[in-house]
């Protein structure tokens, strides 16, 4: 039965089940599939549960390289008040995405404008900052030109957003 | 040409453009906003099967980042406009117009406003729309709440384990809310509900520093001193632009059954902008599928 069954197979089926066949035995795909189910790591993971402590980690690590000053109660006066010009102030918190989706494009403003200072702040660490400027959401952006806000900005911007918020400073 | 043109790059729009390119179609992304939707705000998802734990983010990273990579094209640009002659249809953006074969609108949904008198010039001043985004500023602060389904009675409990006092303000008596939450409400000391009444102003200059609100029976004005207040009034989707074209229900959502099948043809929709009662990712990624699939078959 199975030679007549086979015999009325068309060609573009009899292709597609010999296709099927070979990715089903592919063995580089076996192996790694064993070797994806068996990896240590992320059994462990799993079985402890910390993948907010790995969000959280991989924010900060996100944020590691970027020439950003980081703020606290200590250096906010030489940093941001008594400076003249403009400085941008970010706050932000690990598990706020918008605030993800904030971060390339102040890493590339810090890039095109090399002068201008941008500092951080992580809203979770900095307490008293945040009660000091009165932030009430994150992602917040505030300018300061010679120590004083002159914008502020809630929630994700595109680049141009930004670039709106810094003319005629 | 494209075979698809897909309008939003939430879940629903990205999971079309998975579906449309693996079924060999051509298909173009537009997104006026950044890629992920409404997902993005949500700190931690752990109901999507499969994965365990995954923040918003990353979950919308990953999806934007698979479409990518199998071959979907993604333009940051607002739709303006929509046109469907003789079986060919035109998306007319902020800077472009693109000829497709067909179209998949996955616009979502956002926040419902109170459309009160400077209430948005104090979102982030006091007014949100997300307590567990915002209500952390608010520690030990008092606080109003207003709405009457299950957001809203969640985000309640939640402030109330982190706020001085919270007031639950509804427009009725009775919430549509889940019973178990409305009890632990209930027994919370420090919640006091305010029912049938709307807020009607909204003081403060700066940041928000009380609310007015209405008895909608009696008619009395009461001023509640706050320093926060987070709105939880449902989503209403934006589907103004379309409306010429596609027929939307009362509620402005898109009208299609689950084949996802506008009342043009070749033009779907997909998520939480569509006529439906399951508004979830999982419902949102199914949408997405189901409409890129039907397209598929359209264009043939």
């Amino acid at each position: 039965m199975s030679c007549v069954a086979s015999h009325f197979q068309s060609e573009p089926i009899k292709d597609a089940q010999k296709r099927c066949t070979e990715k089903m035995h592919r063995k580089d795909a076996q192996k790694r599939c064993t070797e994806k189910m068996h990896r240590k790591d992320t059994q462990k993971r799993y079985a402890e549960k910390i993948h907010r402590k790995d969000t959280q980690k991989k924010c900060t690590e996100m944020r590691k390289n970027m020439a950003t000053v980081k703020l606290t109660l200590e250096n906010v006066d030489k940093e941001v008040l008594n400076e003249k010009g403009i400085v941008i102030v970010d706050f932000w918190a690990t598990w706020c995405g918008p605030c993800k989706i904030l971060l390339p494009i102040i890493e590339s403003l810090s890039e095109q404008f090399a002068e201008m200072k941008i500092c951080e702040v992580n809203v979770d660490e900095q307490t008293e900052l945040v009660e000091k400027f009165d932030v009430m959401t994150v992602p917040t952006l505030m300018i300061f030109k010679d120590g004083k806000v002159v914008r502020t900005s809630i929630g994700k911007k595109t680049k141009s957003d930004i670039l709106e918020m810094l003319k005629n400073l | 040409m494209y075979d698809m043109i897909i309008v939003g790059a939430g879940p629903a729009g990205l999971s079309a453009a998975i579906y449309g390119v693996r079924a060999g179609k051509s298909v173009l992304v537009l997104e006026a906003d950044s890629y992920g939707g409404q997902i993005i705000n949500t700190p931690e998802i752990e109901n999507y099967p499969a994965i365990k734990h995954i923040s918003g983010y990353d979950f919308a990273t990953n999806l934007y980042e698979q479409a990518i990579d199998l071959g979907a094209e993604i333009k940051f640009e607002k739709v303006l406009e929509i046109k469907s002659e003789n079986h060919e249809k035109k998306v007319i953006t902020d800077s472009n117009q693109y000829d497709g074969k067909t179209i998949i609108l996955a616009t979502g949904a956002k926040s419902r406003t109170l459309g009160l008198d400077r209430e948005k010039e104090l979102v982030g001043r006091g007014v949100s729309y997300c307590a567990t985004c915002d209500g952390g500023f608010f520690k030990g602060k008092e606080v109003a709440i207003n709405g009457g389904g299950s957001t809203a009675l969640e985000e309640a409990l939640y402030l109330s384990s982190i706020c001085a006092k919270v007031y639950l303000i509804h427009r009725r008596d009775s919430f549509r809310g889940e019973e178990k939450i409305l009890q632990a409400l209930r027994e919370k000391q420090n919640v006091e509900f305010v029912l049938n009444s709307s807020i009607k102003e909204l003081i403060g200059d700066n940041k928000i520093k009380g609310i007015v609100v209405q008895n909608i029976e009696t008619g009395t004005k009461i001023t509640i001193p706050i320093s926060g207040l987070f709105i939880a009034i449902g989503q209403i989707p934006e589907n103004g632009t379309f409306d010429n074209l596609i027929n939307l229900d009362k509620g402005g959502y898109i009208s299609a059954t689950e084949d996802c099948k506008t009342n043009i043809e070749g033009i779907f929709v997909a998520g939480d902008t569509r006529t439906k009662r399951v508004r979830q990712l999982t419902t949102a990624a199914s949408d997405g599928a189901v409409a890129a699939l039907a397209a598929s078959e359209y264009i043939g």
